[in-house]
């Protein structure tokens, strides 16, 4: 059953911030939660986790209501939420055992995702005096130390440099594979499409688009076409009404709406005898989407 | 063990082994014990300055007997006998502090001798004392030489009646100083350990950590974990300064000492004093840190803290005050009712069982109202609490806060 989230909606000072916003997440599976800053994925996030009180809607996991103590649930908060004066594995160990672990499993858990993210040498060390990438790490740790089975991430790849956040996809494939339910917001439109099936845009808290990511890809107007010829076909491609958003030296980059479209110009420049030297035709990226869904 | 024994595990052994605590304890530590030799170092010090000071004798009456005058000062004064003529210049050394005075005798009628003391500090007043009293004694020697009366008659003329002082209770002068420094001592832990409360629930705040935490456990076990573990490391510190001040004072005994006539009597300081120095630090501890636990809940900001946590400092300091004032008249109705009203009493009421003997049901009156106060307030702010820890952005109005609270339920 997983995750259920149903017309959740929150308003500040009259400010409408997230508005009747409905998804599901099943375990084993990565939701994409996707929109421009300010757009309310934070505030969803919260919302679920009970730290913002919601103005109506209901959250329930495999079919109870989900309750703010839950013991198998992690959240990685948008900002840096730790003691930064106190050692990193005292802290760590502390939260786990807030969340149900013994003191000796916790101690192990620590050990175990301290190694994982090649942060051993850092185990006796006060928080501060470690750089934000690694601080990064620690609040990571915080979210899954306690092997929960619902996770809750905001933004997670903020602040990795490109070894550590191929560790990071690592760990959420890992979490996947052992049947984990993972929601998270994420800037990083290549690794969503790879691991997401389900997504959700948010535009200044309304749902802009939602559910299967194939599907999302698949009902959008416009797909890119790059043919290049043998000749300039500039006229035809005008004549048909046609975008192109690029061309050098008869190779076109052009955005057609459906794969008829494209039959069609394909027939009429067979039928004329041109020679045809490259034809491809490809879904529209995320990036795309959202830049033209989220834009203003 | 729930959420609320972790909570209060972890509070405890971070606060103890934090740097700041381990310093402050060691530092309060040397004052203490500074403060129980020190006077004796200083009584020691002075004890040895004998100061110069000159006899200008017209009569005779001192100047005759100089040895016998040597005698009686022998700790206190250097004498120098100087003629009339030198006065001009002898008070000129006084004025440059080379010495300390001039007794100047004159004869007045009938021989009656009259001394004149000249000094620029009067304030010694147990010196000046001592001369005029042994002036005294060697002119009734004299008369009575004069007169050639018998030794019967001598003796009788010369006997004192008796006069004894019995002080019942304790005496201002005996418990002034310590009860002024154990107030002190009071005041100041619930002060600093209360603010600590709001400082660690604002830190938690200001940090987001709080949202980690209250997703964990109960906003209302977290509250208590971090009241009580707090209280606990304040205790902890409590009985550190109370051990190493015995144990000073055991190895190595210093002398009662007497800052002018005020004595600073350590042997004061028994068993039952030290019980109720821990029962109202605790009290107090408990009253102060639930509020500011409270008023620091509502805070996002490191900056906002001060705003909500000074009016409480006020009144702490304001109970000093009162304290300072109803230490004179510890049994007047400012002091006894100061020692009921749950604000002031922790500091009021132990101040008062230094310093006088309190009526055993005024003492349980205080403990009994404070313990209420302490569970009214402590609901209070837990319901505060509750709501405040997930308040973020600018600081609510008073009246939003109270539909906030009141909604809650």
């Amino acid at each position: 059953m997983g995750l259920v989230v149903n017309g959740l909606s929150k308003s500040f000072n009259g400010n409408v911030v997230v508005k009747n916003l409905s998804f599901s997440c099943e375990e084993g599976k990565v939701f994409g939660l996707l929109g421009r800053n300010g757009s309310g994925k934070t505030t969803t996030l919260r919302m679920i986790m009970g730290i913002i009180k919601r103005d109506s809607g209901e959250v329930a996991w495999n079919g109870e209501k989900l309750s703010r103590q839950f013991e198998r649930i992690g959240y990685l908060p948008e900002e840096r939420g730790i003691y930064i004066k106190e050692k990193v594995s005292e802290q760590l160990i502390y939260f786990a055992t807030l969340k149900g672990l013994s003191q000796k499993k916790a101690k192990s858990a620590v050990q175990y995702w301290l190694k994982k993210f090649n942060i051993e040498e850092y185990y006796d060390r006060k928080v501060e005096t470690l750089s934000k990438g690694n601080q990064q790490k620690i609040q990571l740790i915080v979210s899954i130390l306690h092997d929960p089975e619902i996770v809750l991430f905001d933004e997670p790849f903020s602040g990795l440099d490109p070894v550590n956040m191929e560790i990071l996809k690592e760990v959420i494939n890992e979490l996947k594979v052992n049947g984990k339910c993972i929601v998270l917001s994420s800037h990083l439109m290549d690794f969503v499409e790879k691991y997401c099936e389900d997504v959700l845009l948010l535009k200044n808290g309304e749902t802009i688009v939602s559910g299967k990511l194939s599907k999302i890809k698949g009902d959008y107007n416009r797909k890119n076409l790059i043919i290049r010829t043998g000749e300039d076909i500039r006229a035809v491609l005008d004549k048909k009404g046609i975008f192109v958003s690029e061309a050098l030296e008869n190779q076109y980059t052009a955005k057609v709406k459906d794969e008829q479209e494209a039959q069609g110009l394909l027939q009429q420049l067979v039928a004329d005898d041109v020679s045809i030297l490259r034809y491809e035709l490809t879904e529209p990226t995320l990036h795309e989407i959202f830049i033209e869904k989220a834009g203003d | 063990m729930n959420g609320f024994m972790k909570v209060l595990k972890y509070t405890y052994k971070s606060q103890t082994t934090s740097k700041s605590f381990i310093i402050t304890t060691l530092i309060f530590i040397l004052i203490i014990v500074g403060m129980m030799f020190l006077p004796s170092v200083i009584e020691n010090l002075s004890a040895n300055d004998k100061q110069d000071i000159c006899l200008v004798d017209e009569t005779g009456i001192l100047s005759d007997n100089l040895d016998g005058l040597k005698n009686e000062f022998a700790e206190s004064f250097n004498w120098n006998v100087a003629s009339k003529d030198d006065m001009d210049r002898l008070i000129g050394r006084i004025h440059d502090d080379s010495i300390y005075g001039i007794l100047a005798v004159t004869g007045g009628k009938d021989g009656l001798p009259e001394a004149e003391f000249i000094t620029k500090r009067v304030t010694d007043d147990k010196h000046i004392k001592a001369l005029h009293d042994y002036l005294q004694v060697r002119w009734s020697s004299a008369v009575l030489n004069k007169l050639q009366l018998s030794d019967e008659q001598k003796n009788l003329l010369t006997s004192r009646a008796g006069f004894k002082v019995e002080q019942l209770g304790k005496s201002f002068e005996d418990t002034y100083l310590l009860s002024y420094i154990l107030m002190m001592i009071l005041f100041m832990s619930i002060l600093m350990y209360g603010s600590s409360v709001a400082g660690g629930v604002g830190y938690e705040k200001s940090n987001r950590v709080m949202e980690i935490l209250i997703t964990s456990v109960k906003p209302t076990q977290l509250l208590l974990g971090k009241t009580i573990g707090l209280g606990l490391a304040g205790l902890t510190q409590f009985f550190s300064y109370i051990i190493a001040g015995c144990g000073f004072y055991m190895l190595f005994k210093p002398k009662n000492a007497t800052l002018g006539d005020l004595t600073f009597n350590i042997s004061n300081i028994n068993g039952l004093i030290l019980v109720y120095l821990v029962i109202f630090f605790l009290l107090g501890y408990f009253f102060y840190a639930t509020i500011y636990a409270g008023f620091g809940s509502i805070v996002s900001k490191n900056e906002d803290l001060p705003v909500v946590t000074m009016p409480l400092a006020m009144v702490l300091l304001i109970c000093f005050f009162i304290t300072m004032y109803t230490m004179t008249s510890p049994d007047g109705s400012i002091a006894v009712i100061f020692s009921i009203v749950p604000f002031s009493s922790p500091i009021t009421m132990f101040t008062r069982i230094l310093t006088t003997d309190v009526p055993l049901y005024q003492i349980l009156l205080s403990i009994f109202v404070l313990i209420a106060s302490i569970g009214i307030f402590g609901w209070l702010a837990a319901r505060i609490y509750k709501v405040g820890v997930l308040l973020y952005g600018n600081m609510p109005k008073l009246k939003d806060l109270v539909l906030l609270v009141k909604n809650d339920q």
